[in-house]
C-alpha cells in the first residue's frame, strides 16, 4: 500500500460507521419471548467488534501525523483506474439487468470484450476471444450442464 | 475406494490436473480462483467425480504457480511467491527444467507426507469429534476464528476486520432463533442469507479482474532462461537426488505445511513463507553452499503442498475449513446434500477413501506427469495473453454465479462481492479471513444459541465440559503464540520501515 495510514484513516472511518449503522438496524429486532437476548444478539455484538475495530485501525492511520499529513499531501485520485474498474463492473451486472430481454449472448460478449477493450487488447483479438469465448461459455453451460442461460 | 478407478473418475483427476496445471501456470491466477471456477461445472458433477477433480486442481495448481516464478520472476500463485527469488534464479543458473523438478518432486513428496498425515488425522479427529455437542462445536468456531487472526501474514488487526465482515455477512437472512429475517431489505432473495459460494466467486474471481483493470493488467514473461540437459535428468533426477540429500528438510518443511495448513484460514500460502523463511534463517552453510538456494524451493514446495492436504482435515472430520479451496469443498459438500463432520466416515466412508486415494493419485502420479508436461510447455503458457484471459474469466464468473442456483440475483451478488473484495484488497484486508466468517458464523451462532437456550442462559454451562474447557484452553494458547509472534515479527520489521 503506498499511503497505508490515508488508507488505514478512510477504511477505518467508513468500517466504524458501518458498525453503528448496523448497530441501530439491530435495534428493531426482536426478542424471545422470556426477554433473552434474540436475532440482534450476534449482529449487535459484531457491530460494535466492527465499530471498534474501525476506530483502532483509523487511529492506526492517525499515528504519526506527519508523515499523515505529508501522505495527504500527496494525494493523486487515480480517476482513469477508478472509471475503468466501474465499468467492468456496470458491464459484470448487464447480464441480472438485461437477460431477460436480450438473453446471455449479447451480455456476456460484452463484458468479454469490455475488459479486453478496457486493458488495451488488440481490437481484433478481443473480438476474436469475445466469440470464442462467448460460444464456449454458452455452448458448454447450455448444452453439456444443462444450464438455461 | 474401488469407485475412484472407474474411467470416469480417473478421467476427471486428470482433467482436473490439466486444467490446475494451465491455471497455476498463468501469473495471476490463483488455485482458489481455478477451484471457485470449477464450482457450477462441480455442481453437476457426481461428488465421486467432483470432489477427486478439486482435489487434483488444486494439488497441481499451487506446483504449477512455480512457472510463472520461473519463466518471469512472477509467482503464479501466491504460494509460490514465499520462494519466487531463489526459484527464479535456480533455473536462470540450472535450467528450467531443474527448478521446475525441483518444484514438483518436493510438492509431490510434500503432499504424499501430508495426505498420510490427512489419513491418519481425520479419522482419529472425527472419532473424538462424534462426543461434540452443541457447547463443543462453538468453541471450534470460536478456536478456528481466532487461528484465522493469527494465520493472516499481515496485520492482525485487519484480519480481525475481515473477520468480522465475514461472520456480519452470515448474519444476513432468517436468524436460527425466531425465524426472523435479518438484513433482507425487503428482498425475498436475501431470505436466504448470501449463498458463500456465489460471494466467493465474486470475492476471489471477479475482484481479481478488477484489480487487474485498476493496475492495467500488464504482466512481462520475460523470456525463457535456456534449458540445461536432458529434460528427464534434469526433472526428476537430480531433483530426487537433492532430496535424499536433503531428507530431514523436506520431512520438517511437510510437517511445518501441515500444521499450519490445519489452521483454519491459514493454508498453502503460509505453510511456504513459514517454512522457507525457516530455511532462510537457518539453513546457511557457508560460502561454498551451492545448494542453499535449492533447499529454501524445496522447503517452500515441500510446504505448500503438505498444507493443501492438511486443510482437508478440519474440513472432513470437523466441517470447518483449512483454507479457501477446502471453504469452497465444504459448499460443494452442502450442494450435494452431504453434511461434512464426524458423521462423513460412517455415512459416506467410500467418498471420503476416494478422496484420500485422489490425494495420492494426485501427489504420485498426476503432480509429476502434469509437472513434466508444464515444464515442457511453460513458455507458452505463460505467454497466453493476460488482458484478453480476463475477459474470459470475468464471463466466466458471471455464467458461475448464475449456474448455483439460477438466479440472475446471485449474478449481482457476485459483482458486488467482487467490488467490495476490490476495496479490502486496497485498505490491505485480507479476503481468506471473510470466506472463514463467512463458514464458521453460522457454526459459532447456531450453537451459542441453542447452547444458550439448552442451558437456560446460564453461560458457565460453556465451562462445563471437559473437552470445551479444553477446546477454550486451547483458543487461549493459539492467543498468546499468535501474539508472541506476531510482536516479533513486529519488532523484526520495525527498523526496516523506519528507514
Amino acid at each position: 500500500m503506498e499511503r497505508p495510514r490515508v488508507s488505514n484513516v478512510i477504511f477505518g472511518a467508513a468500517i466504524s460507521l458501518a458498525g453503528i449503522l448496523i448497530w441501530f438496524e439491530t435495534r428493531g429486532f426482536p426478542t424471545l419471548r422470556d426477554g433473552h437476548p434474540g436475532p440482534a444478539l450476534f449482529p449487535g455484538l459484531l457491530s460494535i467488534a466492527l465499530a471498534a475495530c474501525g476506530v483502532a485501525v483509523l487511529l492506526s492511520g492517525l499515528y504519526q501525523p506527519r508523515r499523515l499529513a505529508a501522505e495527504f499531501g500527496s494525494i493523486r485520485v487515480p480517476v482513469s483506474p477508478l472509471l475503468r474498474v466501474a465499468l467492468v463492473a456496470f458491464l459484470g451486472l448487464l447480464y441480472p439487468m438485461f437477460h431477460a430481454q436480450v438473453g446471455f449472448v449479447p451480455t456476456s460478449a460484452a463484458l468479454i470484450f469490455g475488459v479486453a477493450v478496457v486493458l488495451r487488447a488488440n481490437l481484433i483479438a478481443a473480438a476474436l476471444t469475445t466469440a470464442a469465448g462467448t460460444a464456449i461459455i454458452y455452448y458448454a453451460f447450455t448444452r453439456l450442464l444443462g444450464v438455461p442461460l | 475406494m474401488t469407485e475412484l478407478f472407474t474411467w470416469p473418475a480417473l478421467l476427471a483427476l486428470a482433467a482436473g490436473g490439466l486444467y490446475g496445471a494451465v491455471f497455476g501456470s498463468i501469473p495471476g491466477l490463483t488455485a482458489t480462483l481455478a477451484v471457485a471456477l470449477f464450482i457450477p461445472i462441480a455442481f453437476f458433477l457426481d461428488p465421486i467425480l467432483a470432489l477427486p477433480a478439486i482435489i487434483s486442481i488444486s494439488a497441481v495448481a499451487i506446483y504449477a504457480g512455480d512457472v510463472g516464478s520461473v519463466i518471469a520472476k512472477i509467482p503464479g500463485t501466491p504460494a509460490s511467491a514465499a520462494y519466487v527469488e531463489e526459484l527464479h534464479k535456480i533455473a536462470r543458473l540450472r535450467g528450467p527444467s531443474y527448478g521446475l523438478g525441483i518444484s514438483a518432486m518436493g510438492s509431490a513428496v510434500g503432499g504424499i507426507i501430508g495426505t498420510a498425515l490427512l489419513i491418519f488425522s481425520a479419522t482419529s479427529l472425527a472419532a473424538v469429534a462424534k462426543n461434540f455437542s452443541s457447547f463443543e462445536y462453538f468453541w471450534i468456531a470460536v478456536l478456528g476464528l481466532t487461528a484465522g487472526i493469527f494465520a493472516s501474514s499481515g496485520s492482525s488487526l485487519k484480519a480481525l476486520v475481515s473477520l468480522l465482515i465475514g461472520v456480519m455477512f452470515s448474519t444476513a437472512g432468517i436468524d436460527p432463533t425466531l425465524g426472523y429475517a435479518r438484513f433482507d431489505f425487503g428482498n425475498p432473495n436475501l431470505l436466504g442469507g448470501l449463498n458463500y459460494i456465489v460471494a466467493m466467486i465474486g470475492l476471489f474471481g471477479f475482484s481479481e479482474v478488477l484489480q487487474n483493470v485498476f493496475a492495467h493488467g500488464k504482466i512481462d514473461t520475460g523470456s525463457m532462461p535456456p534449458s540445461k540437459g536432458a529434460p528427464t535428468r534434469q526433472f526428476f533426477v537430480r531433483p530426487v537426488l537433492l532430496m535424499l540429500r536433503n531428507k530431514m528438510l523436506v520431512l520438517r518443511s511437510s510437517l511445518i505445511g501441515t500444521f499450519v495448513g490445519f489452521l483454519p484460514g491459514a493454508g498453502a500460502d503460509i505453510g511456504a513463507w513459514v517454512a522457507s523463511s525457516f530455511e532462510k534463517l537457518s539453513g546457511k552453510r557457508g560460502d561454498d553452499d551451492t545448494e542453499e538456494d535449492d533447499r529454501v524451493v524445496l522447503a517452500g514446495t515441500s510446504s505448500n503442498n503438505a498444507a493443501v492436504a492438511s486443510a482437508w482435515i478440519p474440513a472432513l472430520s470437523l466441517g470447518l475449513p483449512g483454507d479457501t479451496v477446502t471453504a469452497i469443498v465444504l459448499g460443494v459438500f452442502m450442494m450435494k446434500g452431504i453434511t461434512p463432520g464426524p458423521m462423513l466416515f460412517e455415512q459416506q466412508a467410500t467418498l471420503v477413501w476416494s478422496l484420500f486415494g485422489a490425494f495420492l493419485i494426485a501427489n504420485i502420479v498426476l503432480l509429476p506427469l502434469f509437472g513434466f508436461i508444464t515444464a515442457r510447455i511453460a513458455t507458452f503458457v505463460v505467454r497466453i495473453p493476460f488482458n484478453l484471459l480476463l475477459g474470459v474469466i470475468a464471463g466466466l464468473c458471471v455464467v458461475g454465479a448464475y449456474a448455483i442456483n439460477n438466479n440472475p440475483f446471485d449474478v449481482a451478488v457476485m459483482v458486488a462481492m467482487g467490488v467490495f473484495a476490490f476495496l479490502l484488497r486496497i485498505g490491505g484486508f485480507p479476503l481468506a479471513q471473510v470466506v472463514l466468517g463467512m463458514v464458521l458464523g453460522p457454526i459459532l451462532e447456531q450453537n451459542f444459541m441453542v447452547s444458550a437456550i439448552k442451558s437456560r442462559w446460564d453461560l458457565m454451562a460453556f465451562f462445563d465440559r471437559p473437552i470445551a474447557i479444553g477446546l477454550m484452553i486451547g483458543t487461549l494458547v493459539v492467543i498468546v503464540i499468535g501474539v508472541r509472534i506476531k510482536a516479533r515479527a513486529s519488532r523484526a520489521n520495525a527498523p526496516s520501515q523506519d528507514a
